[in-house]
């Protein structure tokens, strides 16, 4: 285990902002922490990062207690921050000598970091720059780089991709995924299903400061998927077809949309066969079809009976 | 070594606020030519009645001559009452008991020094710090140069190797000299100005608030006490450079008095600057906005100016303990006596070591408490 996360409690006054939260991670990992707004996912990863104290539990890194081996613990992290956390008033580099010096970074070791934390990220050509001309995307790949000069163990990443656009978010999980490559492990928190599912490898759901769920996305669908859906997009649709599909014991619905048959039927019973079947009798063409596996999105839903993006 | 680069940014980062900068290098300058200027009187005496001096010399030449010329001078009498003492004891006596204002006294043989080249001095003793008797000297030594420079082009009797020397300006030792309005004011102003400085150690706290740069650093393994001593020793550097503009415009453009002990000189300016910006960390840490701190640091900078006597000196017993609240009335002191009666003042030194290493402990006090 490289972290464990035993039952940790964190009170706002008479708010119970995490409420006995528990996870464990393993080496070379990318957990994610998915949760919507409020959940206590920065809260919980401040406390992993010793910035907050906490009311309750334990947080381990290689067996030993943060707490009392903060400095060397803080050592094996790399932070990267829900908000930007760059000084606007220096350069690019200078913000990766200031952060790779603050890790003991210094000479020519030093110097091939940043250089190489500079590649990483895409900003070789604006190092001299300072961040406030920076793009959206810029500061979120600068204020990366900054947190991963050290080669640090751990990268705990709090919503790295909040607010920019489409090209620079994939470019920034294609560098979390050769980041992990490369050996580090990572945590990474978002409300946003898609990216985790991308991404990660195991995902703890946080909701009111609880872990709801968690385990790799296959575990956690299965936890909600007794049922899987068919959309199969056809060249004429006919209504005694529906009839016959939804005659078939197994499947619970069958409804048109446009030019598609969306199916629901119980899982591990050959619906995907026994429909084709069923169409090729009739002599209908399949132009496509799709098996839908449960979402994250429809874990969340299942679990609290909201979305994750009220 | 992460405590000098913490200082090292935090001084970069200052002085590349250019706005702050400019700010606090202009304002005090300006405020000491206004201040200097407008009340360049009111540390003058206007109504001077004739003042009883004792004179003695030991000298029987040129220079005991001339004086004696002066003092029997039309000018010289409407404010000076000259009485020859038999002694120096007796007119040292007779300062001591105050029926003399001061006494002037020549050495023995020192208009045959000063025709040979070298440098003399005409003594002053008075029983008070401020007097006019100086510069009426000042005026006789500047007359007689003249004189004498008149004499070496003219008579051509004077020695050769002295031609330079004989114009050099003679020095007076005295132990009351008149701080004119702008050396008043230049060290007034300047502390006043140095106070509101503090906002440079409200820069290196809030600054990093705005910029979330603080969890980064929280998140560090550095110690919290490294990161707060990193941010005083590079806001204080910041400060005390921009003391030393000050100082420097003020004696080489201004022509302020800065005589006395450059190194306590230098002291004084570094513990101040260090004051100020601990104190500006404090406000910052407590408040943890820029607007508030920075309001702070206004009233009470100009509170703690007041009752040091920066604006105007003021008298009373309340007035007095409340003066030893504030930093400026130990630095002010100190400078004071350092410049106009070239001694050095334990008591006013050690108030101000005691001053920062107070509010030194109470910025690592504050500043130790979590961001979050
Ligand atoms: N300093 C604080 N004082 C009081 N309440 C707080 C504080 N910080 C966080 N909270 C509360 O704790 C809860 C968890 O907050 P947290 O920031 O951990 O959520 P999050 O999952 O990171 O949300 P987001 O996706 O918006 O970043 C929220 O209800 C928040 O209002
Ligand atoms: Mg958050």
């Amino acid at each position: 285990m490289l972290l464990e996360v035993n039952n940790l409690i964190k009170r706002y006054g008479d708010f119970l902002a995490l409420d006995h939260i528990t996870f464990a991670i393993n080496e070379g990992e990318i957990f994610g922490l998915l949760g919507p707004n409020g959940a206590g996912k920065t809260t919980t990863i401040s406390i992993i990062s010793s910035l907050t104290p906490y009311d309750g539990g334990e947080v381990k890194f290689l067996g030993k207690e943060i707490k009392r081996h903060e400095m060397e613990v803080k050592q094996e992290f790399g932070i990267v921050p829900q908000e930007i956390a760059l000084f606007e008033d220096l350069t690019a580099y200078e913000n990766l000598d200031y952060f790779g010096r603050l890790y003991g970074l210094r000479g020519s070791l030093l110097k091939e970091r940043i250089a190489e934390a500079l590649s990483f990220t895409g900003l070789t050509d604006r190092q001299r720059d300072r961040p406030k001309g920076f793009s959206g995307g810029m500061k979120r790949r600068l204020n990366i780089a900054c947190a991963i000069l050290h080669h640090p163990k751990l990268i705990i990443m709090d919503e790295p991709t909040v607010g920019i656009d489409p090209q620079s978010r994939n470019h920034i999980l294609q560098s979390i995924k050769e980041l992990n490559k490369m050996g580090s492990t990572i945590i990474y928190t978002s409300h946003y299903m898609e990216e985790v599912e991308e991404i990660c490898t195991r995902v703890a759901i946080v909701d009111h400061g609880r872990v709801i769920a968690q385990g790799t996305k296959e575990e956690l669908t299965a936890l909600v998927s007794t049922e899987e859906k068919l959309v199969i997009e056809i060249s004429s649709v006919n209504y005694s077809l529906v009839e016959q599909i939804k005659s078939i014991p197994s499947i619970r619905e069958c409804i048109i949309k446009g030019n598609s048959l969306e199916v629901v039927g119980k899982k591990g019973e050959h619906n995907v066969s026994r429909v084709i079947n069923l169409l090729a009798e009739a002599g209908i063409e399949i132009l496509s079809l799709n098996v839908e596996k449960p979402s994250l999105e429809a874990v969340f839903l299942t679990l609290t009976g909201r979305s994750l993006r009220d | 070594m992460k405590i000098l680069m913490i200082a090292y940014y935090t001084f970069i980062r200052n002085v590349r606020d250019v706005k702050a900068m400019v700010a606090f290098i202009l304002l005090p300058i300006l405020m000491m030519l206004i201040l200097g200027k407008a009340l360049d009187s009111a540390y003058t005496p206007k109504k001077i009645d004739p003042m009883n001096v004792g004179y003695f010399s030991q000298d029987e030449g040129l220079l005991d001559s001339s004086l004696n010329e002066f003092f029997t001078a039309k000018k010289t009498k409407s404010v000076l009452e000259v009485k020859k003492v038999k002694t120096l004891e007796s007119g040292m006596d007779q300062v001591k008991s105050g029926k003399l204002k001061g006494l002037v006294y020549l050495e023995k043989g020192m208009s045959n020094s000063f025709k040979n080249g070298e440098q003399v001095k005409i003594n002053f003793y008075s029983k008070e710090k401020t007097s006019y008797v100086q510069p009426v000297l000042e005026s006789f030594v500047r007359t007689f140069n003249i004189g004498n420079t008149l004499i070496k082009v003219d008579g051509k009797k004077m020695q050769q190797k002295s031609t330079s020397s004989i114009i050099k300006e003679v020095k007076i030792v005295t132990e009351g000299k008149i701080p004119r309005g702008i050396d008043y004011y230049s060290l007034t102003a300047l502390f006043q100005s140095l106070l509101f400085g503090a906002i440079f150690g409200v820069f290196a706290i809030t600054k990093d608030m705005g910029n979330h740069t603080n969890l980064r650093l929280a998140a560090a393994p550095i110690q919290p006490s490294k990161v707060i001593l990193g941010k005083l020793i590079g806001s204080t550097m910041t400060l005390y450079g921009i003391s030393l503009l000050i100082f420097l415009v003020s004696k080489f453009i201004y022509k302020a008095n800065w005589d006395g002990s450059l190194w306590l000189i230098l002291l004084v300016l570094f513990l101040f600057s260090a004051i100020a910006v601990a104190f500006g960390m404090i406000l910052a840490y407590l408040s943890k906005s820029t607007m508030a701190s920075s309001l702070s640091i206004f009233i009470i900078g100009t509170v703690l100016t007041l009752v040091s006597g920066g604006f105007s000196r003021m008298e009373g017993k309340v007035i007095e303990m409340l003066s030893y609240l504030s930093p400026n009335t130990y630095a002010q002191k100190a400078l004071f006596t350092n410049i106009y009666e070239g001694t050095f003042t334990q008591s006013n030194i050690l108030g101000l070591v005691l001053y920062t290493i107070i509010v030194v402990a109470f910025t690592f006090i504050t500043g130790r408490r979590r961001v979050i």
